[in-house]
């Protein structure tokens, strides 16, 4: 848990110094205010009479010296938050290792007539954009391209993370491949569609990076507002020092400054830029690309999302729940079930035998032999196996084994009806033509997914499901998954209807996609999370793209967007409840020259006016570091109506912004007097 | 006991009459809002008055060449009332500075010198109504065609802002805030002519004056002869209190017992000062038809108002400590409290609510001389001022309440982690950038000129008391200015080029600057999407937002000035009460 990085704290404490300029902290207009009071704390260090300074040099020093730490800790907080999230773009840059390609001599060659004298191997970097490279089993992708011709099978886990191979084919949806990723069978045809340093993997770590060093819009809010707070403060403090004249007192400009940073909302204007950083690199650690901090922002404020019911809700693999004998044993069946399912090395055949062997069923595996599968084919749209005496043992659909079998015992129909009317989907098995039963199949409910989607609803994001599934299965779904509103017989291109018609009632809608046909909709989209594995479309459109190709990651990014914001929101009000101890400390203890009467004010009974004055400012520089892991982690969330938020937040930060610097004023004084400073 | 149950009763009287104003002003403006909230049961007689209105407002409409039916957007709201203000300030302007060769001058006054008038007639288009001078020295033509038409004026333009305001949220994608014009004539003709007119009746009533005798001379029991200036007390007395403007008929304001004759006249213009800006923020809740949203708005303001008049009440309970200290061999009997320029009529707790009341809106009338308070009394005008007056004036006030609520809507948003949101209305940064900007401009307008005042001599000349005391009366000076509040201090020679410059100017930017950001965000809003409510968008009707809103306005708005405060008021209090 401690395993400190010392290398990047190291550079973290020196970029600390380098943002000191004041051409870079002018972006930040609370702490180019700062830093314009240290300009004048060194000015009095060196020449107090500049501005009739009464004090004694070294408190001019200590303050000067507090202020620059105040300034190196902000400064800090970005530069540690911006290492962790090049941390992580470093180590997708990794990948890139020096690579070769097949380049094809003819552009219109076959795929199947490649031979060795039909390309050349060339460096990866001299392959041009619309080059045609071949790729074979063990060879690593050169270049972001689309397969022309030809299927195989790829690992893309270095990018994804994900073990289980990928099919990519021409055609369709599936036929985009990376750079990096490495082919485990077959062989493609590609046409490259990236130039050198332009591929996809090359565009995702840069965006990422340009991404979280632009402010968001609500930032840009912020800023204004923080801004505005500022000029008041200043206004209110430079008024003072008139004011002061008028009455016949001399109020040290140090105090004032002191008194301005107090006011001044400085804690949150240090950790505005590691807020957002952190936030865009959580969402990097998630394995998502966010092409802009808009884009997470706008996740947080989501009213919908649109979630496909196949890879969203449910697993999209058909799992066999129960045999279901008609007009049969159940032994008869059972083992029927087994057999046919044996080599079957589809999802649902491997969930047939696992739940023949939950069930004891015993067959002799001798009459089992791998040459006799009779594999799925579009024809009969069946599979199974024949035994050695020549029993035919067939599975497949109901319509398909029906026509296949003599007579179709009675009730056969309406158990399959039953099962289809659950979400189900039926399959037929039979023995000889003879029809023994169905297997009932259930498209299952990811783990965990009812739960995320009840808390989303709670948090008042909506969730609408679209499916291609007939109305039965949808609605069988939506309601096992907790969700009111669906469409069945969905189109993928009907989507982008669908985003308009909810963005025409003011709603900002969130969907995920994979497909060309899903690109216009996910560029409507207010968040578009694109599937690393879909098609290049589709990752253009979208404005984040999801390298694990996992959709439930949507509700993920919701987190982590509402979770930005909250700790922005909860930290300004910390800040600005931070000011009300400071007219009860820093007033009185500044007046008190003029008008002893003040101290009537200061019930903490703080020690001397320079105590209170070095007391606060050390406060003010402390809080930074001290709110950087809360910045950095983001503050505590939980799914919960927005009152309850509310109330939460406003109470905690509200609350510990008002009693913190209180006591912590108390303390570093009286620290301050025990140390003999005072 | 008594002074409670006389509180309790005026604060159940005032939310009454809250109702009654709140539910009649949203019936006038129903259609210019597009609400679709109707008159309760009870009220729903007041729909008989809408013929003989209408048939009035036709007229005026033909009369004055208006097209009802035509909208228009932010930028033609602004430059109509842009327009109108300017040419009803030049009407001003001459008026002021020539009513000697103007008729109805029984007593021969003189005219202003130019920049007497420029504050007089900034002060009254303004509806601030600060007063550089004293009543007595304007003519019956000056009062009645200058002062009392400007007070009609000035309070229905704050009046017509409203309904365009909430347009502004109201509105889908659609740019028309409704017709400054239309909004004008319906506040005059349907509430602030009548009602003004009720409670002018009721004033005569109780002894105040309405004619234009010029003066009444009378022999006092000690043989000299004294004249007594009479006028259209009543009517401008009226609209004086209804339309948040304060200038008095004379300089003693509504202390001179014509202004305000008795105890009852008191209370009851103390109700109509507070009632008229807060049932419009309560309309606002109707037209939006969110009516809990408007009370807990005003509910939030009245927490602060309610301390502020404690702090207030419970100085001026205090015996006065320089009446103490010099007459220590007589025996004045202080159980009443700070009587020092108070009216035995009302006592030290009624001054108080007034005072406090006067400040918490943009009214300014005085019953008391806030000059004589007790420090600790003085500190609550000071800060009801420093939060822009709280409920701020009739119409304005709601633009102004709004400003507080775009920078809480937008912290609060944050903090439940959605992009801020009001009422379906996205806040995006430039409306952050416009609210944070108004809120900018109190402390700019008060603390500057203030600074200017009391460092260099044409200032410094100006002020006659010592130390705390003579900084105290400057800086209530300007934010009476800046705020567009219009109360004085008083001690203070003010009708200087100085002062009338520089009072003036601040009158004008707080007045007009405020109304062009505020219809520039109505002008945003009104093109955006309304946004359904779900269970994740912020709910303003909850304790949490209110607590969040009174934290904002205290520490945004009223703490600000604290370090100036503590060079005025609260160092006089430190040090003693003297």
């Amino acid at each position: 848990m401690f395993d400190i990085d010392w290398e990047q704290q190291w550079t973290a404490i020196k970029q600390s110094f380098i943002k000191l300029d004041p051409g870079y902290l002018i972006k930040n207009p609370v702490l180019f205010v700062v830093e314009l009071c240290t300009i004048l704390t060194i000015i009095l260090t060196i020449y107090p009479p500049l501005f009739n300074g009464q004090e004694p040099t070294w408190y001019y020093l200590t303050i000067t010296l507090i202020l620059v730490f105040t300034l190196l800790f902000a400064n800090y907080a970005e530069s540690l938050a911006e290492l962790q999230g090049e941390a992580h773009a470093d180590s997708l840059k990794a990948l890139q290792v020096e690579s070769e390609g097949k380049r094809l001599k003819n552009k219109d060659i076959e795929l199947d007539e490649i031979t060795e004298a039909d390309y050349e191997v060339v460096a990866g970097e001299d392959i041009e954009k619309g080059d045609y490279v071949f790729v074979e089993k063990g060879d690593i992708i050169p270049r972001d391209g689309e397969v022309v011709e030809g299927s195989a099978s790829i690992d893309e886990s270095a990018i994804t993370g994900e073990s289980e191979p990928v099919i990519r084919e021409s055609g369709g949806d599936r036929n985009s491949v990376t750079e990096g990723t490495e082919v485990l069978s077959d062989v493609l045809k590609i046409e490259v569609t990236a130039a050198v340093g332009e591929s996809f993997l090359d565009r995702m770590i840069g965006l990422v990076e340009t991404a979280s060093r632009q402010k968001t819009p609500n930032e840009i809010s912020m800023t204004l507002l923080l801004a505005s707070f500022t000029f008041v403060y200043l206004a209110a403090v430079v008024t003072m020092r008139f004011f002061g004249m008028y009455v016949d007192m001399n109020v040290d400009v140090a105090n004032l400054i002191a008194l301005l940073i107090g006011l001044m909302p400085t804690t949150i204007g240090a950790l505005l830029a590691s807020i957002r950083i952190a936030g865009m690199t959580r969402v990097t650690r998630e394995n998502i690309i966010a092409k802009s901090g808009k884009a997470v922002e706008s996740a947080g404020d989501l009213d919908a999302l649109i979630l496909d019911k196949t890879g969203t809700i449910t697993t999209g693999e058909r799992i066999a729940e129960e045999f279901i004998a008609v007009g049969s044993e159940d032994n008869e069946l059972y083992k029927a079930c087994l057999q046919s399912s044996y080599f079957d090395e589809t999802p649902e055949g491997r969930s047939v035998v696992n739940l023949a062997h939950d069930l004891d069923v015993d067959v002799d595996e001798s009459e089992l032999k791998k040459e006799n599968f009779v594999e799925f084919s579009a024809k009969t749209r069946m599979s199974g196996i024949d035994l050695p005496d020549g029993t035919e043992v067939r599975k497949g659909s109901v319509e398909a084994v029906e026509e296949y079998a003599d007579e179709i015992p009675d009730g056969l129909t309406d158990k399959a009806h039953e099962i289809a009317d659950s979400g189900g989907t039926p399959l037929a098995v039979a023995v000889d033509k003879r029809i023994l039963g169905l297997i009932e199949l259930q498209d299952e409910l990811k783990i965990g997914i009812k739960a995320r989607i009840q808390e989303l609803q709670e948090m008042g994001v909506k969730c609408i499901m679209a499916t291609g599934d007939n109305e039965r299965t949808a609605r069988y779904v939506a309601e096992q998954a907790g969700i009111d509103e669906y469409y069945s017989e969905f189109k993928p291109e009907e989507k982008i209807e669908l985003v308009e018609k909810i963005q025409e009632t003011g709603k900002l809608i969130g969907m995920t996609g994979d497909g060309t046909n899903d690109a216009p909709a996910l560029a409507k989209a207010d968040v578009g999370l694109a599937m690393q594995a879909g098609t290049n479309a589709a990752k253009e459109a979208g404005n984040m793209v999801d390298l694990d190709s996992d959709p439930t990651k949507l509700i993920e990014v919701v987190a982590i967007g509402k979770q930005l914001l909250m700790t922005r929101g909860s930290l300004t009000t910390f800040s600005i409840a931070n000011d009300i101890s400071r007219y009860f400390a820093l007033v009185p203890a500044i007046f008190s020259a003029g008008i002893p009467a003040l101290q009537q004010i200061n019930f903490m009974n703080l020690y001397s006016p320079q105590s209170v004055v070095i007391a606060s400012l050390i406060y003010n520089s402390l809080i930074i570091p001290f709110l950087i892991p809360l910045a950095m982690k983001g503050v505590d969330y939980k799914a919960e109506s927005s009152s309850k938020l509310l109330r939460k937040n406003l109470f905690l930060y509200g609350g510990a912004g008002l009693i913190a610097p209180f006591i912590s004023i108390k303390l570093i004084d009286m620290l301050l007097v025990m140390l003999g400073v005072f | 006991m008594l002074n409670i149950l006389a509180l309790i009763v005026f604060f159940v009287l005032l939310f009454a009459l809250i109702y009654l104003f709140g539910e009649y002003i949203a019936w006038i403006y129903k259609d210019q809002t597009k609400s679709k909230s109707n008159l309760p049961g009870k009220l729903k007689f007041i729909k008989k008055l809408d013929r003989p209105f209408k048939f009035l407002e036709a007229k005026i409409f033909l009369v004055l060449n208006i097209d009802s039916d035509q909208e228009m957007n932010w930028k033609q709201y602004l430059f109509s009332l842009l327009i109108f203000n300017g040419v009803l300030f030049i009407f001003l302007f001459l008026v002021f500075r020539f009513q000697n060769i103007l008729p109805l001058n029984p007593l021969n006054l003189e005219g202003m010198s130019w920049h007497q008038a420029f504050h007089t007639a900034s002060t009254f288009v303004s509806n601030t109504n600060q007063q550089h001078y004293a009543g007595e020295t304007l003519s019956y033509f000056s009062q009645l065609f200058a002062v009392g038409l400007a007070m009609f004026l000035s309070a229905g333009t704050g009046l017509a802002l409203a309904p365009a305001f909430t347009r502004g949220i109201q509105n889908q994608e659609n740019s028309k805030l409704g017709n400054f014009y239309v909004n004008l004539i319906k506040g005059l003709i349907r509430f602030l002519l009548p009602v003004s007119f009720v409670i002018g009746v009721i004033l005569i009533s109780q002894g105040s004056p309405q004619w234009f005798g010029g003066e009444i001379v009378v022999n006092t029991i000690e043989g000299v002869k004294q004249a007594i200036r009479v006028g259209p007390v009543a009517g401008i007395e009226a609209i004086k209190t209804l339309g948040t403007n304060g200038g008095g008929f004379f300089a003693a304001n509504a202390a001179h017992p014509f202004e305000n004759p008795t105890i009852f006249s008191n209370m009851l213009l103390n109700l109509i000062m507070l009632a008229s800006p807060m049932a419009i923020i309560y309309a606002f809740g109707i037209w939006m038809g969110k009516r809990r949203h408007g009370v807990i708005l005003i509910g939030a303001l009245f927490v602060i108002f309610l301390g502020l008049f404690w702090v207030t009440a419970a100085g001026e309970m205090q015996p006065n400590r320089a009446v103490t200290m010099a007459e220590e061999n007589l025996h004045i009997n202080q159980s009443l409290g700070n009587m020092e320029g108070k009216e035995t009529r009302f006592g030290s707790l009624l001054s108080s609510l007034w005072a406090i009341s006067t400040t918490s809106t943009t009214n300014g009338a005085v019953n008391s001389m806030h000059n004589s308070y007790n420090p600790q009394g003085s500190v609550g005008p000071f800060l009801a001022m420093a939060m822009n007056c709280l409920y701020n004036g009739l119409g304005v006030g709601l633009l102004n309440l709004m400003t507080y609520i775009f920078i809480c809507v937008f912290i609060a948003g944050l903090m439940i982690g959605r992009a801020p949101q009001y009422l379906g209305k996205r806040i995006e940064w430039r409306e952050v950038k416009i609210a944070a900007l108004i809120i900018l401009l109190l402390p700019v307008l008060v603390l500057f000129p203030t600074s200017i005042a009391v460092i260099t001599e044409a200032g410094k000349e100006a002020i006659h008391n010592p130390g705390f005391t003579g900084f105290s009366e400057v800086l209530y000076e300007m934010f009476s200015a800046g705020a567009n509040n219009g109360s004085g201090m008083e001690g203070l020679i003010d009708n200087t080029m100085f002062y009338n410059l520089l009072n003036g100017g601040a009158i004008l930017m707080g007045r007009y600057l405020p109304i062009f950001g505020q219809l520039l965000i109505a002008g945003y809003l009104s093109n955006k999407k309304i946004r359904p409510e779900t269970e994740g968008t912020l709910k303003v009707e909850n304790l949490s937002f209110l607590i969040l809103f009174v934290g904002v306005m205290i520490i945004i708005g009223g703490l600000i000035f604290m370090p100036a405060l503590a060079v005025g008021p609260i160092a006089e209090m430190l040090n003693g009460g003297m």
